[in-house]
């Protein structure tokens, strides 16, 4: 209100003193006029004596209205100024606003992924001194324990406050009005109090629910409970369906929650592991134990106090099992980001790359304008605008150019979000709650604040015009060589996505379609049933129409499907297996005999099962190749037989078929041992069907979906192509190579965008020049020169260095290449090209215009 | 002659123009040229700062009024305090003068 009034009453002054000047002025005439002079004569006569009237009114003005409050006005009035005298420069405006919006809007989407990765904490208290905890062996792929080890382990008090154990994630089925099929993770009630979680609704599993046989109880998701309870805050004590049976729910997990596996988990449920007969090795199940260090206790000291722990473990052990198994003690925070440490790397150096390029193209353009406008800036220092007023002009329409890009920018970054939060895979990093929040804003406006100021800052102000395109060149090709940086990791990152597409898979994927389901449901508990399930299943397949081959298996490649078994543990032709250790794990996979059609998977030898070996007496297999030629070097493995220890029954091998990705792409195959389905024992729980047809594969999974549906109403059914699983193999490459390529892109057009605005305004400055040089005989061909040497020398300094920091960043992220080098000569060249290219092309249209510059008409020009 | 020296001068001048009689800018102007006899010829720029800033420090108030010729214009009259003001101003360069003049009488 106070402002209002004071603004009104600067308005009021500012018209009695205009009014004021005025009436002295034309008295001073009529005057004048009375002396003899015509009346335009008078009126400029009148204007000389008093000198500027503008002067004059500031400076009265000045006199009423305080400093501080003359500076907002001034402000203001600066601020309007500049909303008009940069609408009269339409182009700058944009391409700095453009350039603001695009590196802004990316370096922020960027910062928000890379920050996550980098420098946000796990959501879990004092996450710092979570460790995982266990014994590694070639059988898993992560630290594990035994049950019965887990109940001993967990009394160690001298280096750690406490160990608690997940069981994996698996999935499970919510059997309700609308059935759903989820994730469900086991954990000991220890958890997550160990981990400082609190449920943001009801509570924790108390200890009694987590022993053998007590009641279920289950605690949801953040997420589910939002989606399928909406919220409910008295959640607690409502009884679900989970797998067929009934129990209630107790509590709710916090929003970021996240499991420490990184698997997307959506209900908890008690371990429920029996210690008593765990511990005397009757049941032994595996599970994946965390522990949180005593204060001030370091990882080596903590995992020093487990060595006797470890040691009477060894003691339990089969000899030939000792050699492979080593204790492992792993900070969480390590274990849970070190695959994505590198990549955030990368993307911070991007963002950094990009919001450099950003900002030269500001600098550069605004250096443009400082110079074009010398004559402006002449004229209103000698009508007594003041050095600070000036300042404040340049720094008023640099704050509307940047705030406008600022906004641009957010707008751009929310955008970039909810692309990368619907492409990212989801096992990278969680990024499903990712969006622009409070430290982006400070962040982007921090950066803006500084621009600002830097850009007021330049030296506008010099003299030599020579100096001022020197600096201008040097931000060219400073320009250029971060675009070298960011085409060439994006280039590199490009290539391995192609290498790694180029490794052959072992299976063919276009065409086929597949569905998995669980069998949970309590009328799955027996093996029969089961196996029932299955055969239904798969004659129900063969019935769709356009059906060239179905088959159903516990699980498809890339997966690996059980638990598998040792190689040393298996005996050929009732010979016991030599004893050379385990030998590394072999993965058992049941099938249906069509599986190898319908997967395209050759077989090098024998036949697939007949319908009469499924569920028969005596037991057929079939050896993946690797495993073929291991155990069997140099002979035939047709007709003999293979038992692996503990099995009830003996394995004639029928066939061989060929190897097929079953552990990532990179990672070598592990041996398949194939059998088919059986009523007795083989049924897992685990059912994946998979089709070949003709028909268009959106049209097969919902007639597939339906076929489940057919068999058991009841069964959360989750169909797709299959190519989906396969692309799953190398989406993490591809989302780093899809984000740097953005960035990549991004970069160039701002590079080139800059060459173009240097030049463009190179010619026009020198027109003159260019003008004197034509009429004392300069070819057009020799001034289109001059301006591409100009280019040329630039863009030389620039991709120069550029090439030297890129390949030394590049050897920086090795770990994410495949199959190419991080100096990969054709990638460097290509980029190179690619971008001396773009800045010849950038200087085209200025050097053209220079060449067809008509110097009579430059030359009279001014 | 100093800023401050040319500053009390010319509030000198005006304030002495205006216990005459309230008076516009223009016509205090023409007032000091005609009264010095054409000698001194006020810095039209400065005047309107100078009258505002006296009228701000409540030595002059300024109101629009009709003028002579029908015009709206702005005129000023002597407060109290200006009319004080006034007095000591005068007196001092009064004096000041006085002791110039001696000075240069001498040589």
């Amino acid at each position: 209100m106070k402002e209002w009034l004071s603004r009104r009453r600067a308005r009021d002054l500012d018209r009695d003193l205009r009014d004021e000047m005025q009436f002295h002025l034309e008295m001073r005439a009529s005057a004048f006029e009375q002396e003899g002079m015509t009346a335009r004569e008078s009126a400029a006569a009148a204007h000389k004596r008093f000198g500027s009237t503008s002067i004059a009114h500031e400076d009265a003005r000045r006199m009423h209205i305080g400093a501080a409050v003359s500076l907002l006005g001034t402000a203001g009035r600066e601020l309007c100024f500049a909303v008009r005298s940069l609408r009269r420069a339409p182009a700058f405006t944009a391409t700095a606003v453009l350039a603001l919006t695009l590196g802004l809007g990316g370096a922020c989407a960027v910062f928000t992924v890379a920050d996550r990765i980098l420098f946000r904490g796990l959501p879990y208290a004092q996450s710092g001194r979570l460790a995982a905890v266990g014994v590694r062996a070639p059988i898993a792929d992560h630290a594990f324990l035994l049950g019965g080890d887990y109940s001993e382990w967990k009394e160690e008090r001298s280096a750690w406050e406490g160990i608690t154990a997940t069981r994996d994630a698996y999935d499970c089925d919510l059997t309700e009005n609308h059935p759903v099929r989820l994730t469900c993770g086991g954990v000991a009630a220890s958890f997550l109090p160990l981990f400082g979680v609190e449920p943001v609704a009801g509570r924790n599993f108390r200890p009694e629910e987590d022993r053998p046989g007590a009641p279920g109880a289950v605690i949801l998701s953040y997420a589910l409970w939002r989606e399928r309870y909406g919220g409910d805050p008295g959640i607690a004590g409502r009884q679900v369906r989970l797998n067929g049976e009934t129990v209630p729910i107790v509590g709710v997990l916090p929003a970021g929650f996240e499991f420490p596996t990184l698997a997307s988990v959506d209900i908890l449920v008690p371990l429920r592991l029996d210690e008593a007969v765990e511990r005397k090795r009757q049941a032994v199940s595996m599970v994946t134990a965390f522990g949180r260090l005593k204060p001030g206790r370091s990882i080596d000291q903590a995992r020093a106090a487990l060595g006797p722990y470890f040691d009477h473990f060894l003691t339990t052990i089969s000899p030939q099992f000792k050699k492979e198994v080593w204790l492992e003690v792993t900070p969480l925070d390590e274990l849970m980001r070190r695959n994505a440490r590198v990549a955030g790397w990368v993307l911070l150096g991007a963002l950094a790359a990009v919001l450099g390029i950003a900002w030269t193209n500001v600098a550069n353009l605004w250096l443009a304008r400082a110079a074009s406008r010398s004559h402006e800036t002449a004229i209103r220092t000698a009508l007594g605008a003041g050095k600070g007023r000036l300042l404040l002009h340049h720094a008023a329409e640099l704050t509307l150019v940047c705030g406008c890009g600022w906004a641009g920018g957010l707008c751009l970054a929310g955008f970039l979000l909810a692309v990368f939060r619907q492409t990212a895979p989801a096992w990278t990093i969680d990024l499903r709650q990712v969006s622009v929040d409070a430290r982006i804003l400070f962040f982007s406006a921090a950066v803006l604040i500084a621009s600002v100021v830097a850009f007021s800052l330049l030296p506008r102000g010099s003299r030599i015009a020579s100096r001022r395109m020197r600096l201008r060149g040097v931000l060219v090709a400073a320009q250029l060589a971060m675009s070298v940086f960011l085409l060439a990791s994006a280039g590199l990152l490009l290539r391995t996505v192609r290498e790694l597409s180029g490794i052959p898979v072992g299976v063919r994927t276009s065409g086929v379609t597949t569905v998995s389901a669980v069998l949970g449901l309590p009328r799955y508990r027996t093996a029969a049933d089961r196996f029932g399930f299955v055969e239904r299943l798969e004659s129900g397949l063969h019935r769709l129409p356009g059906v060239s081959a179905a088959a159903v298996a516990d699980e498809l490649p890339p997966l690996t499907a059980g638990p598998g078994f040792m190689y040393g543990s298996i005996s050929v032709d009732g010979r016991p297996p030599a004893s050379q250790g385990p030998g590394g794990r072999v993965n058992e996979r049941h099938i249906t005999s069509e599986y190898f059609r319908a997967l395209g998977i050759p077989l090098l030898r024998g036949r697939p099962f007949a319908a009469a070996e499924i569920d028969a007496a005596e037991g057929v297999c079939i050896l993946s190749d690797r495993l073929a030629r291991r155990l069997f070097p140099g002979n035939d493995p047709l007709g003999h037989t293979v038992k692996p220890t503990g099995w009830p029954k003996t394995y004639k091998v029928v066939g061989v078929a060929a190897d097929a990705k079953n552990a990532g792409l990179l990672a070598e195959d592990v041996p398949e041992f194939y059998i088919p389905y059986d009523s007795k024992q083989g049924a897992p729980r685990f059912v994946s069907a998979v089709v070949q047809s003709t028909v268009k594969p959106s049209v097969v999974a919902r007639l597939v979906a339906d076929e489940i549906r057919a068999v058991d109403p009841a069964l959360p059914a989750t169909a797709g192509p299959f190519s989906d699983r396969i692309a799953r193999l190398n989406a993490r490459p591809r989302f780093h190579a899809a984000l740097l390529s953005l960035f990549a892109g991004i970069g160039v057009l701002l590079a080139a965008l800059g060459i173009y605005g240097v030049l463009a305004f190179l010619v026009s400055q020198r027109s003159r020049e260019i003008g004197v040089r034509m009429a004392l005989g300069a070819t057009r061909a020799r001034i289109a020169g001059w301006i591409l040497a100009c280019v040329m020398r630039w863009t030389a300094a620039g991709l120069a260095l550029g090439a030297v920091g890129a390949l030394l960043a590049a050897r920086e992220f090795r770990s994410m290449l495949y199959g190419v080098k991080p100096a990969d000569p054709r990638t460097f060249l290509e980029v190179l090209l690619l971008l001396a290219a773009v800045s010849v092309l950038a200087a085209y249209l200025p050097a053209r215009r220079a060449a067809t510059l008509d110097p009579a008409v430059t030359l009279r020009h001014d | 002659m100093s800023q401050a020296t040319a500053q009390n001068t010319l509030d000198l001048l005006i304030l002495k123009t205006l216990a005459r009689g309230p008076n516009h800018g223009f016509g205090i102007t023409v007032h000091i040229q005609s009264a010095s006899e054409g000698l001194l010829r006020i810095e039209e720029g400065s005047l309107y700062p100078a009258l505002h800033r006296l009228e701000r420090e409540k030595a002059i108030s300024g109101k629009w009024k009709v003028s002579e010729n029908g015009r709206r214009a702005r005129y000023y009259t002597l407060n109290e305090a200006g009319r004080r003001r006034l007095e000591d101003h005068q007196s001092q360069w009064l004096s000041l003068s006085a002791g110039v003049a001696r000075v240069l009488e001498v040589t």
